[in-house]
């Protein structure tokens, strides 16, 4: 081997680093970008050091209290360099708050940490659940779909590592999801938006939930956890030092669970699903990271539907698959994001005449670049195509109050691609210590609209004084339709993408501290909505409004108890598709109210509660019934659109856990919660006699229950 | 004819040899990942306590500091860089060096840690940020204890969450008992309990790099220290006596701690 390969040019570099006023800056770190070859200046502000990489390279100089410079050292600079460092002008910490957003683990100052998310007494260690708990996220109804600001739930997309999800709830039920997608233990970052979030996301016109999965494993380590209703494995290993892989598996089935507790709708085959992940991560110089993501779910669930025309079975069969290759490194002052998804969805659901077989698979490249022009100031921009093809076929009744087999359908198809292309910028500028700017655009087109948009935004955070930001956002927000609206027995051809312009106003305390509170007031306004009427018809045109104050309290109580509560209230309307009239929303829950409370004692227990109230979610009533001779059942005739609302809903869920050390490597985790302590009914639908005289609550799922189990930790 | 081949094969891995040593060592370890700068600050940082020299502390601090301007949300560095300046203070303190000067150290160490502990959930890092508030809290005081001092309990029932079998857990908590009032949950008892059971837990802890590895000798020295302040003297002695055992090198022991129990009153 030539040994010329070898060899390096070995020389130093020398100078010193002064203030604009001449004066010698001691204890100055000059490094090489390159090789992060360098030192410390003494007393006289001078430096000297061995480097190994040729003209040009980059030096950057950090000193507390200055601000950082990088210079350039090409091959004909001098060979002593004089650097000046230019006092800060106040040495605040970065603003890191932004309107809208909450993270969980992401740096200083995040509103809840992963550990606060899977140990929410009530949320199962459910993501979705969790986020639930936020501000701006209604509980509308059993489910773990995520309602934000008076939107609907198709409005917020869900991400897993740059990739959108194509189910982001599993187990659809009448009355809403059990579970998120995601098993919250493989996560290691946690993004939620409920509004003014930046040019970077598009194609969601209310919220956005970022999650990423955990990568290098500091060491080897596995898990067993049984439950009533769960069995889930976990490991991770470290063949190399740069290279850790993970397998995860959960099998889920509520039929253990039911027979402790109750089957409170004569589940039949009560919901089960499983879902497996595997990941590999590689990491390789000083930040490069390649990750592959891989995972694959099923859910199944049948439901008995007492309706007026038809009692049967609502059967769900969902199956899903997710494969995403992220890779990320940092050349210079550039960090370069890129990643590649597969998506499947197959979903199959039947009741009486309804029936819906969907096949989705999308793909979609996503590519970003970060320039941090200057320290606290960044330029990115970046783009995504994303292609969705979708084969949806199936029979949808004539008339909603008519669901029995036999009765008129109507027949629906559509084997349409659909592909979209976004691209943004976008900036993180700090123009002094107090203010902090993000503007952006984005602009977007669909084959399935046609149409061109361009959506500017603009957040601010400004701190008044230290621990209190003002914060703003303002943006407008486009869509496209679910492909199913496409489809002419049902839609139209050249539906129009759905758009929202939304304007945030905040207020936190105590960014950094260890008690934070957040008022927050929004307003959204929708145009250009399309909605399916109670006969499943798809109207375009439609509008709404939503407004509403949310605030969030977080912080220690005495005796070490950590709460966090949210008050939210909402005004949503929005255009009833059958009349065509503006009315409240399906989502207009007015009042939320959350108050979670943990406790984590010294021998490794840990206690909380969680209590939630909300106004109860508008429907529309049934004001009389008329006979169909033909098919001999009573056809319902409606009131006026959403005029009426379900009870309220109150719930009281207590948790207990108990960690203790086996051996040194392996640990027991033990954990028992009761759900709705206080066994209230909490309506979320109505059944009816068949001829529509006489109405019947549909309690909650979540009767009184208790649930337990426990894991086995090894690392 | 099978001596050239060997000989060949002597040559190259020679030639590997000196080439590996004429890469730069910064090189070399991008090329690792950061474990390995992560083990290069954690060696500085216990020269530095070796030679009790704030200075080294300061090339420790650099050193993280400049991976981190690469990586700037890197748990491990960020772990180290916190570890750092946590030693630093603790030299600061011993020196009895001025507020105005001491504060900033702690207050960045108490930074550095929390956002290493959102990225990366290792248990010293919580008892680190907890022992440092614990710092923070003998300089600042009483209104300093009501706001810091939950904090700081929360931060060790958390590291005790994260792993209930780490001896510097253990040990640091320890040492927080030795300065916490009797009153706010203090006292030399519980510290000489958290002491030994760490003591207990070094003998089978075996880390594996990048995890942090330190603790063991000074473990003992703390021991000897609470055993000393109850003036079992000869008890103490034999603490210290370990603590050597373990690091013959450990200057504060056989320097300062050791000679220090002739002044001791039985």
């Amino acid at each position: 081997m030539p040994v010329a390969l070898w060899s390096q040019e070995v020389s130093s570099l020398r100078g010193t680093v002064r203030t604009p006023q001449g004066i010698a800056v001691s204890g100055a770190n000059v490094f090489v970008i390159e090789t992060l070859e360098g030192a410390l200046t003494d007393t006289a502000g001078r430096f000297d050091f061995r480097i190994t990489v040729k003209r040009p390279f980059t030096v950057l100089v950090k000193r507390l209290g200055f601000s950082e410079i990088r210079r350039e050292v090409r091959a004909g600079d001098a060979e002593v360099l004089s650097l000046v460092l230019e006092p800060a002008a106040t040495s605040l910490a970065a603003i890191t708050v932004q309107a809208g957003a909450y993270t969980a683990g992401e740096e200083r100052g995040a509103t809840l940490t992963p550990l606060e998310v899977v140990t929410t007494p009530g949320t199962a260690a459910d993501v979705n659940r969790a986020i639930q708990l936020l501000p701006g996220v209604q509980a509308v109804d059993d489910g773990t779909a995520l309602f934000v600001r008076g939107g609907d739930y198709t409005e917020t997309r869900v991400f897993m590592n740059e990739a959108p999800l194509l189910n982001p709830a599993q187990l659809l039920t009448p009355s809403g999801t059990f579970v998120g997608t995601v098993d919250p233990f493989q996560l290691d970052g946690i993004f939620f938006s409920s509004g003014g979030f930046g040019a970077r996301y598009g194609n969601a016109l209310s919220g956005v939930v970022g999650l990423r999965t955990r990568g290098a494993a500091a060491r080897p380590a596995a898990s067993v956890s049984a439950g009533l209703a769960a069995l889930s494995i976990d490991g991770a290993v470290r063949p190399t030092r740069t290279l850790t892989l993970r397998v995860a598996g959960n099998r889920t089935d509520l039929d253990p669970f039911f027979k402790v507790n109750s089957n409170p709708r004569g589940f039949s085959p009560s919901p089960n699903g499983h879902d497996a992940s595997a990941s590999a991560t590689l990491t390789y110089g000083v930040a490069g990271e390649v990750k592959a993501f891989l995972l694959d779910q099923s859910n199944l669930v049948g439901v008995p539907v007492d309706d007026p025309a038809y009692a049967g079975t609502f059967n769900s069969d969902v199956q899903s698959g997710l494969a995403v290759v992220t890779w990320k490194d940092v050349v210079g002052a550039v960090s370069l994001l890129t990643s590649f998804s597969r998506g499947t969805l197959e979903r199959r659901e039947d009741f009486g005449a309804f029936r819906l077989a969907a096949d989705q698979a999308q793909r979609q490249g996503f590519a970003q670049a970060s320039w941090e022009m200057r320290p606290g100031s960044v330029l990115r921009a970046g783009g995504e195509v994303e292609r969705v093809q979708s084969s949806i076929g199936g029979s949808l009744p004539a008339t909603a109050g008519d669901r029995s087999p036999g009765s008129r359908t109507t027949l629906f198809s559509l084997d349409a691609p659909g592909t979209r292309f976004g691209a943004f910028v976008e900036a993180d500028i700090q123009p002094g210590s107090r203010l902090k700017l993000v503007p952006g655009v984005r602009i977007d087109r669909s084959t399935l609209t046609s149409a061109l948009t361009v959506d500017p935004r603009l957040s601010a955070a400004w701190r008044w004084r230290d621990g209190l930001v003002a914060t703003a956002a303002w943006g407008i927000y486009h869509q496209v339709p679910d492909p199913l609206f496409y489809s002419d027995s049902i839609g139209r051809k050249g539906l129009p993408p759905m758009r929202a312009t939304q304007m945030v106003l905040g207020l936190q305390v105590g960014d950094e501290g260890p008690v934070t509170a957040r008022v927050e007031g929004y307003a959204k306004h929708y145009r250009d909505l399309a909605l399916q009427d109670r006969d499943y018809r798809v109207t375009d045109g439609a509008g709404g409004t939503s407004r509403g104050v949310d605030v969030f309290f977080k912080g220690t109580l005495p005796w070490g108890v950590s709460a966090r509560t949210i008050l939210s209230y909402l005004v949503a309307r929005r255009t009833d598709p059958g009349s065509g009239v503006l009315v409240r929303a399906p989502f207009d829950v007015t009042w939320s109210r959350a108050l979670v409370m943990e406790k984590a004692f010294s021998n490794g227990a840990r206690a909380g509660l969680t209590y939630r109230a909300n106004t109860g979610r508008p429907f529309t009533p049934v004001i009389a019934a008329q006979r169909d001779p033909d098919r001999d059942v009573f056809l319902p005739m409606w009131g006026a659109a959403n005029s009426e609302r379900f009870p309220g809903i109150k719930r009281l869920d207590l948790s207990f856990s108990r960690y203790q050390p086996i051996t040194p490597a392996v640990r027991l985790v033990t954990f028992v919660s009761l759900s709705n302590v206080m066994n209230a009914d909490n309506t979320q639908a109505w059944t009816y006699s068949h001829d529509y005289s006489q109405r019947s609550p549909v309690r909650s799922i979540f009767n009184r229950s208790v649930y337990f189990g426990a894991t086995l930790l090894w690392q | 004819m099978t001596s050239l081949p060997r000989r060949m094969r002597s040559l190259s891995i020679a030639s590997l040899l000196l080439a590996s040593a004429a890469i730069s060592p910064a090189l070399h370890a991008q090329a690792a990942g950061t474990a390995t700068w992560a083990d290069s600050v954690s060696s500085l940082v216990a020269k530095a306590m070796a030679a009790n020299s704030p200075a080294m502390l300061d090339e420790a601090v650099a050193l993280a500091d400049r991976v981190l301007a690469v990586t700037p949300k890197d748990g491990v560095m960020l772990h180290y860089k916190g570890y750092a300046l946590y030693r630093k203070g603790n030299l600061m303190l011993g020196a009895r060096a001025r507020e105005s000067e001491l504060k900033p150290v702690l207050e960045e160490a108490d930074a550095v840690l929390e956002a290493s502990a959102a990225v990366l959930k290792w248990p010293e890092t919580s008892a680190l940020q907890a022992s440092v508030l614990g710092q923070l809290i003998g300089i600042g005081g009483m209104l300093s204890g009501m706001r810091l001092g939950p904090k700081a309990d929360n931060l060790f029932d958390e590291a005790m969450r994260i792993d209930p079998a780490n001896p510097r857990v253990f040990m640091l908590r320890g040492i927080g008992s030795i300065y916490k009032p009797k009153m706010f949950g203090g006292g030399s008892d519980k510290a000489e309990r958290d002491l030994r059971k760490a003591l207990e837990l070094f003998a089978t802890h075996h880390p594996v790099s990048p995890a942090p590895a330190w603790g063991h000798a000074e473990a003992w020295a703390w021991l000897g220290q609470v055993l000393a302040g109850e003036k079992k003297v000869d008890d103490a002695r034999k603490a210290y006596q370990e603590a050597l055992a373990i690091d013959p090198g450990y200057t504060w022991v056989a320097r300062v701690l050791l000679p220090a129990l002739d002044n001791v009153k039985r």
